[in-house]
């Protein structure tokens, strides 16, 4: 606070004690708080608008670049962004992106093919060779396994089941000689199956311009020249808009209640275990089959422990 | 002059005084943060390897050669048949979806508290193994759920089973636990079946 001492007259003596003090003035009470809250402000504008920045750098086509680099840790760090950034509420439009579910599905696929065939590759190259040899051949493909792992999540937290075709696949596919690296990918794929049932069931509370859009949007892509694509996109119009006897005319769909009814049946206990909650998100003739089979479950297989972070 | 010193002792006495209460503050506050909360450690879970080791009675011949006494304990320190992480999850689903014929025998062991401290267990860092209290609880609420959500499903006859019976039992027991959401899941069930 300011003080001002008052003048003195001369040959005078100052008087003992305190000088005397003055009230602020209205322009020191304002410089006070005006001067601080001015930085604060623009210090807060500033964070804002790194963070806008930042945002809205999340758009399909940034994240199909990087999904598409050329260096395999890019790519997927770009699928692990992608699963992050598809969990948070605000990426609705993200998630209902049927066409940018339809690329990255179309990507998991290739990637997925490329993956098992390196693997069958590694496994005849390395056959007789030393263990710790073989281990370090194993390790070179982690980025690929990463990038389809990652990949699969993603697909499972769209509103869109485009996914349910390809993570079927990796559901499916039982005989590797990765087993720890499959193991984990079929359970991660029967999660992210999971997560779409309990999506299909949220896309029915959108508001009704929005689902139209999205419907409009997955039919347009059955026309599509890509028959694989056609054929995702018919598969997810199946769920989200089902009509009856679609099922008898359309001879390439993928039975979500089917793959889980089979994959059921694998020798991985908790695999059974995830099974067991997921296929209830799904509709289908096999659902409570599977589920009264699983409830008789006497522990038969194995459980394979997979070490945390591999 | 002697003014001035009695101001001097004044402001002693004060400055002393201020520096106590500080303190105390200071010390009240240091308190609050480093006062941690006092984890009860579950008590150690019965082992069933004991009354396993005591069930065979050597030097003596069938049926002697089995301790019927050790059979009856270790009876009491197993954990449920191989199997049950998926019969549970499947026993929940179907009960989930109001199916017609839920294994209630199998939710009726998920409401069983005993059984699952013994199937959900924990090894500490000191290598005492002991029940997981919150894993145990969470089956046996998700279980509570699960029957609720069945029972909104129906709009036939009353089941009439016997191991329907004995989940009514069970959810009945809970509502005395002292566990707090326990009694209020368990209360909440049971007024469920009351309305039917």
């Amino acid at each position: 606070m300011p003080s001002q001492a008052a003048p003195l007259p001369e040959n005078q003596e100052p008087p003992k004690g305190l000088p005397p003090v003055q009230p602020p003035s209205g322009k020191f009470i304002l410089q006070l708080f005006l001067v601080p809250g001015v930085i604060v402000v623009l210090a807060v504008l500033l964070l804002l608008a790194f963070r806008y920045a930042i945002g809205s750098g999340y758009t399909p086509a940034s994240f199909l670049r990087q999904i598409d680099s050329d260096n395999a840790d890019i790519r997927w760090r770009g699928a692990s962004d992608l699963a992050q950034v598809l969990k948070r509420p605000e990426s609705v439009s993200l998630k209902t992106d049927a066409p940018f579910a339809l690329d990255l599905a179309e990507r998991l696929k290739s990637a997925f093919d490329d993956l098992v065939r390196k693997e069958a590759d590694l496994q005849a190259a390395q056959a007789g060779k030393p263990q710790e040899e073989r281990d370090a051949a194993w390790r070179k493909l982690k980025a690929e396994r990463n990038h389809v792992r990652f990949l699969a999540a993603s697909l499972g937290d769209f509103l869109v089941p485009i996914g349910v075709p390809v993570l079927s696949e990796i559901v499916l596919h039982e005989k590797s000689p990765d087993l720890q690296g499959n193991t984990l990918r079929r359970r991660q794929a029967v999660w992210a199956m999971g997560h779409l049932g309990a999506n299909v069931k949220e896309f029915q509370k959108l508001p009704q311009e929005r689902k139209t859009e999205i419907l409009e949007a997955l039919d347009a892509e059955t026309k599509s020249e890509n028959p694989r694509r056609a054929a995702w996109a018919r598969n997810a119009l199946f769920y989200l808009a089902p009509k009856d006897g679609v099922a008898q005319i359309i001879d390439d769909l993928v039975f979500v209640d089917r793959v889980l009814a089979q994959a059921a049946k694998a020798e991985d206990r908790y695999l059974r275990e995830q099974i067991a909650l997921t296929i209830s998100f799904w509709d289908g003739p096999q659902v409570v089959p599977t589920l009264r089979e699983l409830s008789r479950d006497n522990g038969w297989g194995t459980v394979v422990r997979v070490p945390e972070g591999d | 002059m002697p003014n001035e010193s009695n101001q001097d002792a004044g402001l002693i006495r004060r400055g002393i005084f201020l520096l106590i209460v500080v303190g105390g503050i200071v010390a009240v506050v240091l308190w609050i943060i480093f006062q941690r909360p006092v984890q009860t450690i579950p008590t150690q879970s019965k082992q069933p390897e004991p009354h396993l080791a005591a069930l065979v009675v050597h030097d003596a011949a069938f049926p002697g050669a089995i301790s019927w006494t050790a059979l009856g304990m270790v009876a009491d320190t197993l954990p449920s048949n191989a199997g049950w992480e998926v019969r549970y999850n499947a026993a929940g689903s179907l009960a989930r979806l109001g199916a017609k014929d839920v294994p209630w025998n199998v939710l009726a062991e998920m409401l069983d508290e005993n059984q699952q401290m013994r199937n959900f267990r924990v090894r500490l860092e000191s290598g005492v193994i002991v029940p997981d209290e919150a894993a145990a609880r969470l089956t046996m609420i998700s279980a509570l759920k699960a029957i609720r959500q069945w029972h909104a499903k129906q709009t036939g006859p009353m089941e009439s089973s016997r191991d329907y019976a004995v989940v009514a039992v069970a959810v009945d027991r809970l509502t005395e636990s002292p566990v707090a959401e326990m009694k209020k899941q368990a209360e909440e069930t049971r007024r469920v079946f009351s309305k039917r």
